[in-house]
């Protein structure tokens, strides 16, 4: 139980509302990257 | 006497295995660390394009070769553009020059001198008596088979000691597809302004064809930028640009609020088709922007940008109208081909 308090208490040291910018820019650009790179990136592309 | 000659001889060796090395490596030139994702943040983003307010530009072009023009341009409602300039600009070989003149006095000239394929030296300078501080940048940009060096000296000066800011930047290419760079910056400004500094900055370029990916980070602040870029069809291409900052993007900001970690992340997509250009872009605080350009006639440009901020309920709005008039038969006739060939 200590253990995952622990871990929990690391957690929030990193993500804080401080830098909750940072991750919230790392995940949509991890996920901007992910779709651009696969075939969901086509439905970008109009099919005229 | 031999012992001379055989050293320069085995220098001369040792060079040579160095050329045919890097000649196996089939290694191209990477581009040049300005221009290190230009794909996302210069041609796919609107920090190029989005304006407010009305805008007018109109252009006569007086020759072509070598090419004469000369443009007067109105704003109203914009907090950037003067609400009149006129520029004029004149290019050929190997010289390119541009100026204007706004309302206000402010003058801004522009020198490229292509000395060859591969060496290019650049002049800018603004001068003016208002808000905004004169400004003197002189470049030299040096491009090799597999490899382009730059110099750069913003307001050089020499008042008891050298001040100014100086820039040398290299990226090298090290596989056909992946390159690397280093940029190191010396800033000395006059001893009443403040403390010299010196930064390195480090960038990487990998180039798959269809898309490009790049890094770049700054050695002192510890600013990471990251883009990807992919063309999804001959009309569409697609970036990402990603900016992370321990101190804030807004270094400015930053010295009076104090360091915060800020990250932005803006996302844009480009079409691209015989009339028309169109460019949309979302980024990770909310933002919304937009900027289509339809030509309306040979000799009309219809421009439109728009940015809608939502979490603090602000919105941009910006027209634009462009006029080209050619000064010649012959600018008639090239501009009437132009349009054939994008119709076609």
């Amino acid at each position: 139980m200590d253990r995952i308090s622990a871990q929990k208490d690391i957690f929030k040291k990193v993500v804080n509302k401080e830098n909750s910018s940072i991750f919230v820019s790392l995940g949509v650009f991890a996920v901007s990257v992910a779709i651009l790179k696969s075939r969901l990136g086509n439905f970008l592309v109009p099919q005229l | 006497m031999d012992y001379i000659q055989t050293l320069f001889t085995s220098v001369n060796q040792v060079g040579e295995k160095i050329d045919s090395y890097k000649s196996s490596l089939n290694l191209i030139n990477p581009g040049t660390c300005e221009n290190l994702s230009k794909e996302v943040s210069k041609d796919i983003l609107l920090s190029n394009y989005a304006f407010t307010g009305v805008r007018a530009d109109v252009t006569k072009g007086f020759c072509t070769s070598p090419w004469f023009t000369v443009s007067h341009a109105f704003a109203l409602g914009s907090q950037v553009l003067p609400p009149y300039s006129f520029s004029t600009m004149f290019g050929g070989e190997p010289l390119f020059l541009r100026g204007s003149v706004d309302n206000d006095g402010a003058v801004q000239a522009m020198l490229n001198c292509t000395w060859n394929s591969n060496v290019l030296s650049k002049v800018q300078m603004q001068l003016s008596n208002g808000a905004v501080p004169n400004m003197c940048q002189i470049e030299h940009d040096h491009k090799g088979k597999d490899f382009s060096f730059s110099f750069k000296a913003m307001n050089p000066w020499y008042e008891e000691k050298l001040t100014g800011i100086y820039i040398i930047s290299l990226l090298q290419s090290v596989t056909p597809k992946l390159s690397l760079g280093v940029e190191a910056l010396w800033q000395k400004p006059s001893s009443s302004i403040g403390p010299e500094e010196a930064t390195l900055s480090y960038m990487t370029r990998y180039n798959a064809a269809d898309w490009i990916a790049t890094a770049h980070l700054n050695g002192s602040q510890g600013d990471v930028t990251a883009t990807f870029w992919r063309k999804l069809s001959p009309k569409v291409e697609a970036g990402v640009e990603c900016q992370l900052s321990p101190v804030g993007l807004n270094h400015s900001a930053a010295l009076m609020t104090g360091p915060k970690p800020e990250g932005l992340t803006s996302v844009g997509v480009k079409y691209e088709f015989a009339q028309s250009i169109y460019r949309g872009q979302v980024d990770s605080k909310g933002r919304v922007g937009v900027y289509l350009e339809r030509r309306l006639a040979p000799a009309i440009t219809l421009a439109f940008s728009s940015e809608l901020d939502h979490p603090n309920r602000n919105a941009k709005v910006g027209l634009g109208l462009s006029l080209e008039l050619p000064g010649s038969d012959e600018m008639i006739q090239q501009q009437q081909q132009q349009l054939a060939a994008q119709t076609a």
